[in-house]
């Protein structure tokens, strides 16, 4: 099953990689905070790839996501920092590193399944917070990374690092795209639909599922390696708990086990957050009869309630959606 | 020794609280497999509605736990109603994510009404203490202590020995059978979810007693979740035994490896425990007939 | 009297099982319903029950009757406290908890509290039940299993069952048992059964009236003892042409016989 089928399929790929890597020409749009924004949601999607690899297409839920990036993340922050190696050399380590610590949690999948398996994740990200907290010295506080060089050019704004963050995505999603329609693609799925029909397949499904949690982990090492090359800083604070569930709740939302899925996801939630962030202080102004706080209360239960609803009217994620518009528009005019 | 003495039981009675909220949480999972995220914040919810009763309307102890337990049953009835009901029959994932949400939507409510500081602090329950040897028990720990024990066979009874309990154990089992024999699924669940909210309630109260009435309340939600997984998460039982040992763990990691060691010390024992027991110490094997 | 009255199922809105069945069930009979996999009687059973509002299908014409009153848009509960019991097909017993247990939750629409004659009641028709009373029903042999779940739809004490397959997957002479239980049920409580079957032979022995279905209708319906011979059910039911002689599979050929049906 190729990729892209048919020649207006090429046609608009092309386009739309142009017009991706065309942004920052363009004027409206050539403002650090969009731009800030869609480096953000580049990052987030390579996350919610690994994390879509594993949970949509394997069936493991995985809600320690953030912490594997961290590891990424201060792997490659540490490698820069202490050994002065570049973005470039780091990148790669910081993703095995990733991948060896995924490895390490994926090993209880061989006695657990389910949701307790889910449960050693929930541990991965308490344990390795807890692991960065006493046993790195510099990571409450923070310390410098070197940002990103090609040559004699130095990617530190969000204008320039903007290409970095879209090439990664890029190529990572087709990375993904192309390692789920193979063999091992089909193995995940055989694995999270009926797990002992797969292993009567001989599908060997420990094997699997630990490739499983290592590509998940590597996805992540390599956004964190690209996170803190481009904030310039490593701290603990960017990688919480929160942030792993807002990870689960973006390939949810987008849809499990599709990578389309998981873009739409991660640009949905993406605006919601800003939603949030943006309209939540002007609320708590106007209302100054609320106590403290209540602004931002009151746009998380709007942000929840939203939520809850789209689930409601599309528990399979956008990515259904949007291929129940494609047959729809396929099969146009006609209903059926 | 003394200071061990402390530790301990200081960690039984926070275990014992644990063990309540596990028991919520086991209750939802086992009636229908799922995972009530938002547990911990159905908990800041019933502690804060006693606050309103307590600290703030100045009613006495035993009225407002008449007041906010009911009203704690209520607020699990209507999440069940309002959020999981028209949600029946969808893929499990979509129906945890609501739970999330759900979090969420709490926390704001709370935020809203309330703001996000801390509420104002609570007089003590009650007077007086006891000396066990050379360790004071102060009266709110022993009513905390024998509260959420009393709470937790109170609920071990229900499931274990009425005819609702055997009804919530058969809805656990499968519910279109349950429902060819005539049963009402929705009913049961929605009692469930009920009896979640009052030990949800229940916890929050004792917990808010002792740790103050403040946001943080929801984070035990986090350390409800190992309590009940390494009870097994099909085993009431089990949440009372894995609360209690969880809360043992946690106070001894925090007594003698610093403050914030508790939780991950109980996740890295949780994990060893399932790596030899993977449904948990109390847990139903699954009972698989090829 | 139960009456299905052209009868209409969809799934989902858009898959369609039946397409117009109807019979009748009289006061303490016992009728079979016959037809190969995917014939709709699986389904026909679940609309009389109720049970096709839990899996996305509902009744989208026709009616079903019991005296006189319409229970096809009722949820299983009201069906099962008119007195119509399911008994699922593939022996679903409620695994972890024990034979006793699940006979309680059995009687519990009932809302008695002293369940125990009913509980003796059915130790009576299935000894082998008492001495497994404490057992987890889970781990129970497929032909005790069957036994259970006959056995709890009893304590409800229905005035029709509804047996869903009850040979699927048993030994013979167990099957046996089980239809003799079923028959002494029926003349001692007087209570209608509804029977689906695959195993022509068994449910053609015990009722008095069959209906086959095949693709969603009944297509031939009479006196079980006036089916049992007829050519058409004994070729494709029953499995007894050229008996005696050595079928070679090199002479199956469909259309040498046309159902008379169709």
């Amino acid at each position: 099953m190729r990729i892209i089928k048919t020649k207006a399929q090429w046609v608009m790929s092309i386009l739309s990689l142009v017009l991706l890597f065309a942004i920052p020409q363009i004027p409206s749009l050539n403002n650090p905070y969009f731009l800030r924004l869609l480096i953000g949601v580049g990052i987030a999607v390579t996350i919610c790839l690994g994390l879509n690899i594993l949970t949509g297409y394997c069936g493991q839920l995985n809600i320690g996501q953030s912490a594997f990036v961290m590891v990424g993340a201060f792997t490659s922050a540490l490698l820069n920092y202490r050994l002065g190696w570049s973005f470039w050399v780091c990148v790669i380590p910081a993703g095995l590193a990733s991948a060896l610590v995924g490895a390490i949690f994926g090993i209880p999948s061989v006695r657990l399944r389910g949701l307790y398996l889910t449960l050693t994740t929930l541990g991965a990200q308490i344990i390795l917070t807890w692991i960065a907290l006493f046993y790195i010295p510099l990571t409450t506080a923070g310390f410098s990374v070197e940002p990103v060089r090609v040559g004699g050019i130095v990617f530190n704004t969000p204008h320039k690092f903007y290409y970095i963050a879209m090439l990664f995505t890029v190529v990572m999603t087709l990375f993904a795209k192309n390692m789920m329609r193979g063999g091992v693609g089909r193995a995940f799925v055989a694995i999270r639909d009926n797990e002992k029909a797969a292993e009567a397949m001989g599908i060997d499904i420990f094997r699997y599922k630990l490739l499983a949690f290592v590509i998940c982990t590597f996805y992540a090492g390599v956004a964190g390696s690209l996170l803190v090359h481009y904030m310039m800083w490593a701290h603990l604070e960017s990688f919480t708990i929160q942030d792993s569930i807002w990870y689960v709740v973006m390939i949810i939302v987008g849809g499990l086990g599709s990578i389309e899925g998981t873009i739409f996801g991660v640009l949905f939630i993406t605006a919601l957050k800003e939603l949030i962030f943006v309209v939540g202080p002007i609320v708590e102004g106007k209302l100054v009869f609320l106590p403290m706080g209540a602004g931002s209360g009151l746009l998380l239960v709007i942000i929840g309630g939203v939520a809850i609803t789209f689930l409601m009217f599309e528990p399979r994620g956008l990515a259904h959606r949007w291929t129940l518009f494609k047959a729809y528009y396929r099969l146009w005019p006609f209903g059926y | 020794m003394e200071f061990f003495g402390k530790i301990v039981i200081s960690g039984l009675v926070n275990g014992a609280i644990y063990g309540l909220v596990a028991i919520g949480f086991v209750l939802i999972y086992k009636a229908s497999s799922v995972l009530n995220f938002s547990q911990g914040y159905m908990l800041l919810l019933g502690a804060y509605i006693f606050w309103v009763f307590k600290a703030s309307l100045k009613l006495d102890l035993l009225f407002s736990l008449l007041i906010t337990i009911p009203l704690g049953f209520l607020m699990g009835i209507l999440i069940e109603r309002l959020t999981l009901r028209p949600l029946i029959g969808q893929p499990l994932v979509s129906i945890i994510t609501v739970t999330i949400f759900l979090s969420l939507v709490i926390e704001g409510l709370v935020s809203i009404i309330w703001g996000t500081y801390p509420l104002q602090q609570m007089s003590p329950f009650f007077r007086g203490s006891l000396r066990v040897g050379k360790i004071n028990l102060t009266s709110g720990t022993l009513f905390a202590f024998g509260l959420a024990l009393g709470a937790m066979f109170a609920l071990i009874f229900l499931f274990r020995y009425t005819r609702l309990g055997l009804a919530m154990r058969g809805v656990a089992e499968g519910h279109q059978i349950m429902q060819s024999m005539g049963i009402s699924v929705k009913r049961i669940l929605t009692i469930c979810w009920g009896i979640a909210g009052v030990a949800a309630t229940l916890g929050g109260i004792l917990l808010g007693s002792t740790l103050g009435f403040q946001l943080g309340l929801s984070y035990i939600g986090l350390l409800a979740i190992p309590a009940a997984f390494i009870g097994g998460l099909d085993s009431p039982e089990g949440a009372i035994v894995g609360g209690l040992l969880i809360g043992l763990i946690e106070s001894i990691a925090s007594g003698y490896f610093g403050k914030a060691s508790g939780v991950p010390t109980s996740y890295v024992i949780l994990i060893v425990v399932m790596l030899f027991r993977p449904y948990g110490l109390f847990g139903l094997r699954g009972i698989e007939r090829i | 009297m139960l009456k299905v009255n052209n009868v209409e199922v969809k799934y989902a809105g858009v898959i369609l099982i039946l397409r117009g069945v109807s019979f009748e069930v009289p006061d303490g009979s016992i009728i079979a319903l016959l037809g190969s996999n995917g014939a709709g009687k699986t389904t026909t059973l679940k609309a009389i029950s109720g049970l096709l509002r839990t899996e996305l299908g509902e009744v989208t014409a026709g009616t079903i009757e019991y005296d006189e009153r319409r229970i096809d848009q009722q949820d299983s509960e009201e069906v099962a406290k008119r007195g119509i019991i399911q008994v699922m097909e593939g022996r679903k017993v409620l695994g972890h908890l024990t034979v006793e247990e699940n006979l309680i939750l059995g009687g519990y629409i009932l809302k008695k509290t002293n369940v125990k004659k009913d509980l003796d009641m059915v130790y009576d028709y299935f000894p082998k039940l008492k001495t497994l009373r404490n057992a987890t029903s889970g781990y129970l042999s497929g032909g005790e299993q069957q036994m259970l779940v006959m056995g709890r739809a009893m304590m409800a004490h229905p005035k029709i069952m509804l047996l869903d397959e009850p040979s699927l997957g048993l030994a013979p002479l167990l099957v046996d048992e089980i239809y003799e239980i079923v028959a002494r049920l029926n003349a001692e409580e007087k209570t209608s059964v509804i029977v689906v079957e695959q195993n022509a032979r068994a449910a053609l022995a015990i009722s008095e009236y069959s209906y086959v279905m095949e693709n969603g209708r009944v297509v031939l319906d009479g006196p079980s003892s006036k089916l049992a011979n007829n050519e058409d059910i004994k070729e494709f039911y029953l499995g007894l042409s050229k008996l005696g002689e050595k079928r070679s599979y090199r002479e199956v050929k469909h259309y040498k016989r046309r159902k008379r049906w169709l």
